[in-house]
């Protein structure tokens, strides 16, 4: 996984350029109104576009000087462990899917059935507990804001949360 | 005299009963935000704007402001007990503090931190009062060829001292700048790459930016920190105070740590985290034992953790009286200013004194309320680390859907936040600064628009970017500032100090 992180500066940099091109060439699509100020809608993110060119030839510049002084050292190491893991794979899926389902099914009822998968799968065999927290936690929030403070939480087809 | 009736002023706000209560309540949430250690107070912030809205803006402001500075002392605890810093900023903490606690002193610790913030805290906050009015005269000289000069030197700040790579946080700056052109261009009425959204003509909202990059991204990584390996968690044991030795000793880290962190809270980029650093860099080359510190001397939590408060109180320097926040959390503070209907800028402290001091005095009240809390009350945020952390997450999750969602009622910022909270969970595992992200998109659309305003005073003449002597000041100082990383010895020293 280190490999990953020593070529990091490559993969952001091509990334940079891809998305540099696009976003300018976007801008010049920009429609410009006929009584617009001097500089128009379309020169600061020309301006962006360069500078995220700048910032990706610094980004590949810096890949070499570090290979270069890299070589003998230790690997580097980045700030938040190595790559992307199964957990973090998992709890976006659920995330996504609690998303998918909120508006339809209503907060209550999403919410609990997302607390139940997210709890099975974070606080592993504690059943009870997980349970207790899936039910109460979205009342207790619903009663909070939705009938004391006032806030629209969506109802979903049931017509309630 | 003119500012002493502000001062005045300031505290008929600040002590209205439901401010003091607003205060209250965001220096208790600042507290676990502090204690909990997947949570940091711009998370925090960003969670706590959307239930803030209806409030008066004072109220909703001096909440916010007992978050972020509540957040610095809650986060020595975890750093003491667990190791684990609740905030960057208490990383330090964690040398001496951890130590401490393993050899039976962590009341002691606990004690110090909580002291040593309520003296730095106090003291920064008569600073504070002391300089915003001189600056605030100096900012109203400032026109928007200078206020571009002067985003601009923050943001080269930012970029250069935040990180250990100043190209990653360039690039940062870059995609946050870019995001923030999404939406109506108001100097032109042209809808700028919304691709027919209309949600997002108004731009991307800089909450549901917020939430997703620092609150969903916090949770992924800390539920692979908990998947990965256990924590050990020291119980307290002894009493929560000081013996006459160890006050002897910390009293002079406290205060040394206190001017370090305020000064370098008002300069730009790196705030609490490289004032920590420099205050233990400090106490250990002054101390006649360097070799014990890392093995729990009381100097090394005493300095650093004054410092991380002055710093938190220093950012306020120049956010208050140019308009100008230097980090992540001073970023999502001003862009509560602006939902509030507050116009940021240099003229901020001149148009608003009521709020500006009424939030200044807050902070002397707010202190005492932190220390009453973080000291005798300790024991009950402790508890809260005993709330396993495979249950805390999800219930951070749904509050932050909750959050994202009361903005509009619209799924579709859920799943921008959601695409935000993957952006920033990337970049913790690519090592690019998240802060620098968040600050340009917050400064982005004034950063455009102080520009186009001095060309459209100009007749398109650029040469009114360096018509003034403090637009070229600034300019060169930006110019410097960016460049630091390039002066090989300084940046060694830099990388070692954080290595460390």
């Amino acid at each position: 996984m280190p490999k990953l992180v020593e070529k990091s500066r490559l993969f952001i940099a091509a990334f940079g350029f891809v998305l540099a091109v696009v976003y300018a060439i976007a801008a010049s699509r920009l429609s410009v109104p006929a009584f617009s100020d001097p500089v128009g809608p379309r020169m600061f993110p020309y301006a962006l576009a360069i500078a995220l060119c700048v910032a990706s030839v610094l980004l590949i510049g810096e890949h070499f000087v570090l290979e270069r002084r890299r070589r003998g050292a230790a690997p580097e190491a980045a700030d938040e462990g190595d790559g992307v893991t199964r957990v973090a794979i998992v709890a976006l899926a659920l995330l996504t899917a609690y998303y998918v389902i909120f508006d339809f099914l209503g907060f209550l009822v999403s919410t609990a059935l997302f607390l139940i998968a997210f709890l099975s799968f974070s606080n592993r065999g504690q059943w009870k507990t997980n349970i207790i927290v899936a039910v109460l936690f979205p009342l207790g929030i619903y009663l909070l804001l939705d009938r004391l403070f006032g806030a629209r939480l969506p109802a979903g087809i049931f017509e309630f949360g | 005299m003119e500012q002493l009736t502000h001062f005045i002023g300031g505290f008929a706000v600040a002590l209205e009963p439901i401010n003091l209560w607003y205060a209250f309540l965001g220096c208790v949430m600042g507290t676990i935000v502090g204690v909990l250690p997947g949570l940091g107070p711009a998370a925090g912030m960003a969670l706590l704007i959307p239930a803030t809205f209806g409030m008066e803006p004072a109220s909703a402001i001096i909440m916010l402001a007992g978050l972020y500075y509540g957040a610095q002392y809650g986060g020595s605890t975890t750093s003491i007990l667990i190791n684990t810093p609740g905030e960057a900023s208490s990383v330090m903490t964690t040398l001496d503090g951890f130590q401490m606690a393993k050899a039976g002193r962590a009341g002691a610790a606990l004690a110090v931190a909580a002291i040593g913030s309520f003296i730095a805290g106090t003291i920064s906050v008569i600073l504070l009062s002391l300089l915003a009015v001189p600056l605030s005269r100096f900012a109203l000289t400032i026109g928007p060829a200078e206020y571009f000069a002067l985003l601009l030197f923050s943001m080269a700040s930012v970029t250069s001292l935040t990180g250990s790579s100043l190209p990653k946080a360039a690039f940062a700056v870059a995609i946050g700048l870019i995001i923030a052109t999404v939406g109506i261009d108001l100097q032109s009425g042209t809808s700028r790459f919304t691709g027919s959204v209309p949600e997002l003509q108004d731009g991307v909202g800089f909450i549901v930016a917020a939430v997703g990059l620092f609150a969903v991204s916090e949770v992924f990584v800390t539920l692979e920190q908990m998947f990965a390996g256990k924590t050990e968690l020291i119980g307290l044991k002894g009493s929560l105070w000081l013996t006459r030795d160890e006050w002897r000793r910390a009293r002079m880290p406290i205060l040394r740590g206190s001017f370090i962190g305020f000064f370098k809270g008002i300069l730009p980029g790196g705030g609490a985290t490289i004032a920590t650093i420099l205050s233990y860099s400090l106490e250990k080359g002054l101390s006649k034992e360097p070799e014990k510190f890392g093995t729990g001397m009381i100097e090394g939590v005493a300095g650093p953790e004054a410092a991380n408060n002055a710093a938190a109180t220093g950012a306020f320097v120049p956010l208050l009286a140019l308009g100008l926040p230097g980090s992540a959390s001073t970023a999502i503070l001003l862009g509560a200013f602006m939902i509030y209907g507050v116009q940021p800028g240099p003229g901020l402290l001149a148009k608003n004194p009521e709020l500006v001091w009424g939030l200044i005095d807050s902070m002397y009240i707010g202190n005492v309320m932190l220390f009453i809390l973080n000291l005798p009350l300790i024991m009950l945020f402790v508890r809260i680390l005993y709330v396993p952390i495979g249950i805390m997450m999800p219930l951070i999750l749904v509050v932050a859907g909750i959050g994202v969602y009361s903005l509009n009622e619209s799924v579709l910022e859920l799943f921008l936040a959601l695409g935000f909270g993957v952006l920033g969970y990337l970049m913790r595992k690519l090592s690019i600064p998240i802060p620098p992200l968040v600050l340009s998109i917050v400064l982005g659309g004034l950063l455009e628009k102080s520009f186009r305003q001095s060309l459209t005073i100009s007749g398109g003449d650029l040469g009114i970017l360096v018509g003034s002597p403090i637009a070229v000041i600034l300019l060169l100082l930006s110019v410097f500032v960016f460049c630091i990383p390039f002066i090989p010895k300084r940046r060694r020293n830099t990388t070692e100090v954080v290595a460390k």
